[in-house]
């Protein structure tokens, strides 16, 4: 057996921090639990105690991810004289996880904020305006499609779901009365 | 057995309707393209489409639900055959000798056989699944107590089999746990963790949670990877020969009582169940070298079992009540927005739902084995299509799915949260499965632990005043002690690899 590589660090300095969060919103919990106060005057169980029977060892298994943490190594190959060649296979193809390069990171940033504005816009341009600006937003970024059939083939697919949601007597937001278009709302 | 025949004929009757049959190959056939989404699994697939459970009738939401993830286990053995990328995990076993008849042009074949096989498995499985309503007699006797001791071990063996780190796992279920504690105390009335905010008064919308933490990460996982395959190869011939049939009929039927079995364990990763079948034929097998290159029967046993674990994790959700799985606690949330409690008295309370889900199973199987024969090249050409697209139009989708929740944008909030702190939390190895199952736990748990210590007074003893109750507490040290000793055996192993290898660098 023997390893691929060392942990690396960014992996490490990633867990504690993760560690750390947890740790503080934990803490802060725990504290809120006992302040909700762990039993009532008939001795019966207060509203605190369940959560601070959750949030207490919460607060110690992030402590030992803290100090266990930088000594986790990420990936572990083996040998072939130690273990069948395909339960390795089926091994690594289980604890894999996929790389994300900073192309990859860029993409998912954009997807966040591509996301905020249609979160800003969705009652206040309806959900049929907001869902069409925010997909082609990213069709034309992440998916980096150049073809003009896009917009008329995505504002299809908006209406047709819409379509179908207004159907089923879902409500959406729709403040210029699109939908009176399919007989809805 | 006139009994179970009037059951079984309540059951198909209720789901025998135009509506509800609509409803069901509407389910197979949306479960079938998340299940070809590269890296989408069943716990994804429910969790992306449980928003339905808000719009539609009990009996036709749950039909659906159900269909979608078993849908999705035969749209996941897609992805494994032709791109070798396992749509959950249960499929990697499938990749091996899938992906190497896909590299002989036996692909068809392939698909063939694990259609075949799943389906084969899974009607023995439904058949197996109808004796839950016996469990679910016996645990109608289940006290307060008993069912805080059953929950919690479920709770640990889903820890303590989930991941390699049990502290991770720990942390997600102690995290899912807590988001169940968020808003109105069940005994008191007062807020709790609220913030102040009206929203939070009824608790965190935990769909758009359980949306976020399994679809989202997903999601934003596959838009940052490097590759995204798709398929341009040719699928090949689906027929199988008699010979082929005859080859696996066996590795079929080892693999559906592997499966059938270790479904009923709670927290037993689906993976081991195909690793297991995998292994088995391979054992039993005259030409065991033949594995790896295309072996028909390396498809069909981790196939078979795949599936009939799928099913019979139905059991302890339908006898008992407690989800044995994430995807089980995704569709007992399904039951909880329906206003229904699956458990011992669903079948007694609500017997058109209980054996009409049964019934929707054996159903389930006859219609996927008719969209995935004569369809195989209408979903393998979604493959064709660029995933970047596919996850733009379930993006979108995703946003309506939060907003029905309660008409707001505060869920479409909660599920990006929930996403994005899922996909952090993935990268850092901590499983997600925990926090599914005890998101949808933690209220039962909390209710059944406060209702006991309540009727003795806030006595702790009176918890281990049941035998049954006790018994369930001491199967959670065992697994606890088994999970810690491998534990520290494998960071020894690890510490003994690091210092050989320093020895050999300063060689």
């Amino acid at each position: 057996m023997q390893t691929t590589k060392d942990a690396p660090s960014k992996f490490l300095n990633g867990n504690r921090i993760t560690a750390f969060v947890i740790l503080l919103v934990s803490g802060n919990l725990l504290n809120f639990s006992l302040r909700y106060g762990l039993f009532l005057e008939d001795g019966a169980p207060g509203p605190g105690l369940f959560p601070a029977i959750i949030t207490a060892p919460l607060v110690g298994l992030c402590i030992a991810w803290l100090i266990i943490g930088d000594r986790e190594v990420p990936k572990v190959k083996q040998d072939s004289d130690s273990k069948d060649e395909l339960t390795a296979e089926l091994e690594a193809k289980l604890d894999e996880i996929q790389e994300i390069d900073s192309d990859g990171k860029k993409r998912i940033a954009w997807v966040i904020f591509w996301t905020v504005i249609m979160y800003v816009t969705f009652e206040r341009l309806g959900s049929i305006l907001s869902l069409f600006i925010y997909s082609i937003g990213l069709l034309f970024t992440i998916s980096n499609s150049r073809n003009w059939k896009t917009i008329p083939s995505t504002l299809l697919m908006i209406l047709l779901v819409t379509f179908g949601a207004v159907k089923i007597g879902v409500m959406l937001p729709d403040p210029f009365n699109i939908f009176r278009i399919f007989g809805g709302q | 057995m006139s009994e179970i025949i009037s059951n079984l004929q309540i059951g198909f009757d209720s789901v025998l309707t135009l509506n509800i049959f609509m409803w069901a190959v509407i389910g197979c056939g949306l479960g079938m393209i998340t299940g070809v989404l590269p890296g989408f699994g069943p716990a994804a697939a429910t969790g992306l489409l449980l928003p339905f459970a808000f719009v539609l009738p009990p009996t036709a939401s749950i039909v659906m639900l159900a269909c979608i993830y078993y849908g999705s286990m035969y749209g996941g053995t897609i992805t494994s055959v032709l791109l070798n990328v396992p749509g959950e995990a249960s499929s990697v076993a499938t990749c091996i000798d899938g992906y190497a008849m896909t590299k002989r042009g036996m692909a068809g074949k392939a698909l063939s056989i694990s259609a075949v096989g799943s389906f084969i498995a899974g009607v023995i499985a439904v058949f197996g699944l109808i004796f839950s309503q016996k469990i679910a007699a016996i645990a109608i006797t289940f006290t307060y107590l008993d069912v805080f001791g059953f929950s919690l071990l479920a709770l640990t063996l889903v820890v303590g089999l989930t991941g390699d780190s049990m502290i991770k796992g720990l942390i997600s279920a102690f995290l899912g746990l807590f988001i169940g504690m968020v808003g109105l105390d069940i005994y008191t009335g007062g807020p709790r963790f609220t913030m102040g905010l009206d929203q939070l008064q009824e608790g965190l919308p935990f769909i758009a949670i359980i949306m976020g933490i399994f679809g989202l990460s997903e999601i934003l996982e596959s838009i940052g990877g490097k590759k995204q395959p798709d398929y341009s190869g040719n699928i090949g011939s689906t027929l199988l020969k008699w010979q082929d049939f005859k080859d696996s009929i066996g590795a079929i039927l080892r693999g559906t009582g592997i499966g059938f079995f270790f479904g009923l364990l709670p927290g037993s990763p689906a993976a081991a169940s195909s690793f297991a079948a995998y292994t088995v034929e391979k054992r039993v097998s005259k030409t065991p070298e033949r594995f790896g290159k295309g072996a028909i029967q390396g498809v069909a046993g981790p196939e078979a079992a795949n599936n009939a674990l799928g099913i019979s994790n139905f059991i302890p959700l339908l006898a008992l009540g407690i989800p044995s799985s994430a995807t089980m606690a995704i569709l007992l949330a399904a039951f909880t927005i329906n206003g229904l409690t699956p458990g011992p008295l669903l079948f007694t309370n609500n017997p058109e739902i209980a054996w009409g889900l049964i019934a929707s199973l054996a159903l389930a199987n006859v219609i996927l084995l008719i969209m995935a024969l004569p369809l195989v090249r209408m979903w393998v050409s979604i493959l064709k299509i660029p995933t970047m697209i596919l996850y733009t139009i379930t993006l979108s989708f995703m946003s309506i799915g939060a907003y029905i929740i309660d008409g707001s944008m505060f869920s479409v909030l909660v599920l990006w949260i929930a996403g994005i702190v899922g996909f952090t939390l993935r990268r850092f190895g901590v499983p997600m499965a925990p926090a599914a199952l005890t998101i949808v736990l933690g209220p039962m748990l909390e209710k059944s632990f406060r209702t006991a210590l309540q009727v003795n007074y806030g006595d702790f003893s009176s918890l281990f005043s049941s035998s049954r109750a006790n018994t369930a507490y001491a199967l959670i040290i065992v697994v606890l002690a088994t999970k810690m000793i491998s534990s520290i055996r494998k960071s020894n192993k690890v510490r003994k690899m690091k210092s050989s290898a320093a020895m050999n660098g300063s060689k």
